[in-house]
C-alpha cells in the first residue's frame, strides 16, 4: 500500500508531462541545437588536430548523453521552495504521504517521461551526426562503446538523474531555513557541469582538477555514465555502480534527516 | 510627472527596497557572481586544452562573456518583471496597471527588481578588464555595448511571453526560449554558420545580445556601430509591436485594487 500511494503520484506525474507538449518541444529544440553546435566545436577542433584521443562521433556521443540527463531533470527544488514560500506545505503535511517523497514521487514521474521522449531524440540525432561526420558518410554512427556500451551508459545516466534528483531535492529543502534556494542551484548546478564534465570527458582534465573532481559526486552524475557510452572497461562501470549506490544512499539519508529537522523548525502561522 | 521620472523614481523604489535586506541582497550578489565564475572556468579549461576555436581565443571569451553577462544583469535588476510577464497576461494582473496614466509595459517591467543582476554586472565588468580587450577610450563603447544587450535581453523577453496572449499559458515555455537565448549569446561566434546563424539573427536574437555588442567593445568602428544599434532597435520595435498588438487582446482578471 505504501509503494502504491507514491506509484500513483508517479503515475499523475507521467500524465502531466505528457500533456505539455509546448515545454517538450521547446527542450527538444534546445537539445537539437546543443548537439548541431557541439558537432560543429568538435569538428572546428578535429581540423586544427587538437581532439586528442577522443574521436569526434565519441565526443557528441559523450554530450547526448551527459546533457540528456541535465535536461531531464526537473526543477524539484522549486516546486518545495514555492509550497515553503507559499504555505502550502501546511496543507500537503497532514496528508497520509510523506511530503518530502510526494514532491520527488512527481518529479521522478517528470524525470521519466522527460529520459524517453529526450533520449530517443538524442540518440536519434547523435547517429545522425556522427555518420554524417565520417569521411564517406557510411559509417553506422554509433559510439566507440558500442550497441552494449549505449545500453550500459544509458542505465547509468537514469540512475544518475535519479540521484540528481535527491540532490536537487535537499537543495529545495534549504528553503525551510534560507528561504530562497536560486542562489545555492546555481552554484551546485555549475559545479556539476564543471566538476562532472558536461561538456568533455574529465580525462580532457589537468591531473590536479580530475583529483578533485573525483572526491565530488559530480563525476558519478555526468561523466561516467557518458564514459561508458563511449567505451569504458567492465571494471569502471562496476565502480560507478558501487559510487552511484554510495551516494544514494548518502543522499536518501541526508533528504531523510534534513527533512525531519526542517519539520522541528517550521513554525505554521494563521489557519 | 514625466514616464521618464516615474521609471527612475520606480527603480530607486526597487533597489531600496532589495537593498533594506541587506544580507538576502549580498547572497543573491555574491552567489551570481561565483555562478558566473565557475562556469566560466569551463571555458578556459576549453581554451587551456583546445587553446582556440576558428581564430576565437580566450580573451574573445571573457569578452563576449562579460558584455553578455553585464547585458544579461542590467536587464534583470532594472527590469526584473520581464520573468513574471506572461504570468501577468494570463491571469489578467495587468489590470492594475492599465489604470494608471504611464505606459503598461514599462510599469510591469520595472516594478521588481532581482538582485542577483547585481552580481552579473559586477563580474561581467571583472571579466571584460580581464580581457584586456577593452581600451580606456573605448569605455563609453563598452557601456553602449552593454546597454544594448541588456535592451535585447529584454525586449526578446517581451516577445517571447507576450505569446500568452495568443497561446495561453506558456510560462515555462517563454522562459525556457529566454534561457536559450542566455546559453547562445555566450557561445563563440566562428561555430555559428548557416542556419544557425540565420537562427541566431532571427527567433532567437543571440547575435544582437551576443557577438555584436562584444565585436562593438572591441573595435568600435562604423560598420559595428551600426549593426549593434540597429539589431538591437529592431528586436526593440518587434517587442514593442508585438505587446502592443498583443495588449488588444488581453482579457481582465476584474482584479480591483490599488497601487
Amino acid at each position: 500500500m505504501t509503494l502504491r500511494k507514491y506509484w500513483s503520484v508517479v503515475s499523475i506525474a507521467i500524465a502531466q508531462a505528457r500533456a505539455a507538449r509546448a515545454v517538450f518541444a521547446g527542450r527538444l529544440a534546445f537539445y537539437a541545437l546543443l548537439l548541431v553546435m557541439y558537432a560543429r566545436i568538435w569538428q572546428m577542433v578535429g581540423r586544427q588536430g587538437s581532439l586528442g584521443v577522443f574521436g569526434h562521433g565519441d565526443l557528441i556521443w559523450y554530450l547526448a548523453i551527459t546533457e540528456w540527463i541535465a535536461l531531464s531533470v526537473p526543477p524539484i527544488h522549486t516546486d518545495i521552495e514555492a509550497d515553503i514560500r507559499s504555505g502550502n506545505v501546511a496543507y500537503l503535511l497532514p496528508r497520509p504521504i510523506s511530503y518530502l517523497w510526494l514532491r520527488f514521487a512527481e518529479a521522478f514521474g517528470t524525470l521519466l517521461v522527460r529520459m524517453l521522449v529526450l533520449g530517443v531524440f538524442g540518440f536519434g540525432l547523435s547517429l545522425l551526426l556522427t555518420r554524417a561526420a565520417t569521411p564517406d558518410g557510411s559509417s553506422i554512427g554509433l559510439p566507440s562503446g558500442g550497441v552494449l556500451g549505449l545500453i550500459c551508459g544509458a542505465l547509468t545516466a537514469v540512475a544518475a538523474a535519479t540521484l540528481n534528483l535527491i540532490f536537487c531535492a535537499l537543495i529545495g529543502l534549504s528553503a525551510f531555513f534560507i528561504e530562497d534556494t536560486s542562489p545555492v542551484y546555481w552554484v551546485w548546478q555549475k559545479l556539476s557541469f564543471v566538476f562532472g564534465g558536461l561538456m568533455f570527458p574529465l580525462d580532457i582534465y589537468p591531473d590536479t582538477l580530475r583529483t578533485v573532481a573525483n572526491a565530488t559526486p559530480f563525476p558519478a552524475l555526468l561523466y561516467a555514465p557518458g564514459r561508458i557510452a563511449i567505451g569504458a572497461g567492465a571494471g569502471f562501470i562496476g565502480k560507478t555502480s558501487l559510487v552511484l549506490a554510495a551516494w544514494t544512499v548518502f543522499g536518501v539519508l541526508c533528504a531523510h534527516f534534513a527533512f525531519r529537522r526542517a519539520l522541528k523548525s517550521l513554525e505554521i502561522n494563521g489557519g | 510627472m514625466s514616464s521618464l521620472r516615474f521609471l527612475r523614481l520606480l527603480l530607486r523604489t526597487n533597489l531600496r527596497a532589495s537593498l533594506a535586506l541587506r544580507g538576502a541582497f549580498l547572497l543573491q550578489v555574491g552567489f551570481m557572481a561565483l555562478n558566473n565564475l565557475i562556469y566560466f572556468s569551463v571555458w578556459l579549461l576549453f581554451f587551456r586544452r583546445f587553446h582556440d576555436l576558428g581564430g576565437f581565443g580566450i580573451a574573445d571569451m571573457e569578452l563576449t562573456y562579460g558584455v553578455v553577462a553585464c547585458g544579461f544583469g542590467l536587464a534583470v535588476a532594472l527590469a526584473g518583471g520581464l520573468r513574471d510577464l506572461s504570468r501577468l497576461i494570463v491571469d489578467g494582473a495587468l489590470d492594475g496597471y492599465l489604470t494608471q496614466p504611464k505606459p503598461v509595459l514599462a510599469q510591469a517591467l520595472c516594478s521588481r527588481t532581482l538582485a542577483s543582476g547585481w552580481g552579473d554586472l559586477a563580474s561581467g565588468l571583472g571579466m571584460v578588464a580581464l580581457s584586456h580587450q577593452v581600451s580606456v577610450a573605448h569605455v563609453p563603447y563598452l557601456l553602449l555595448a552593454i546597454v544594448l544587450s541588456g535592451s535585447v535581453f529584454v525586449a526578446a523577453a517581451v516577445v517571447f511571453h507576450s505569446i500568452a496572449f495568443w497561446l495561453g499559458p506558456i510560462d515555462s515555455l517563454a522562459r525556457m526560449l529566454w534561457e536559450f537565448l542566455i546559453t547562445f549569446s555566450i557561445y563563440p561566434e566562428p561555430i555559428f554558420g548557416g542556419g544557425l546563424r540565420l537562427l541566431l539573427f532571427t527567433l532567437l536574437p543571440a547575435a544582437f545580445s551576443g557577438f555584436l555588442p562584444a565585436r562593438l567593445a572591441h573595435r568600435p568602428t562604423l560598420l559595428h556601430v551600426a549593426s549593434a544599434v540597429g539589431g538591437a532597435a529592431c528586436v526593440v520595435c518587434v517587442a514593442l509591436l508585438t505587446f502592443a498588438r498583443g495588449l488588444r487582446r488581453y482579457e481582465s482578471g476584474n482584479q480591483i485594487g490599488a497601487r
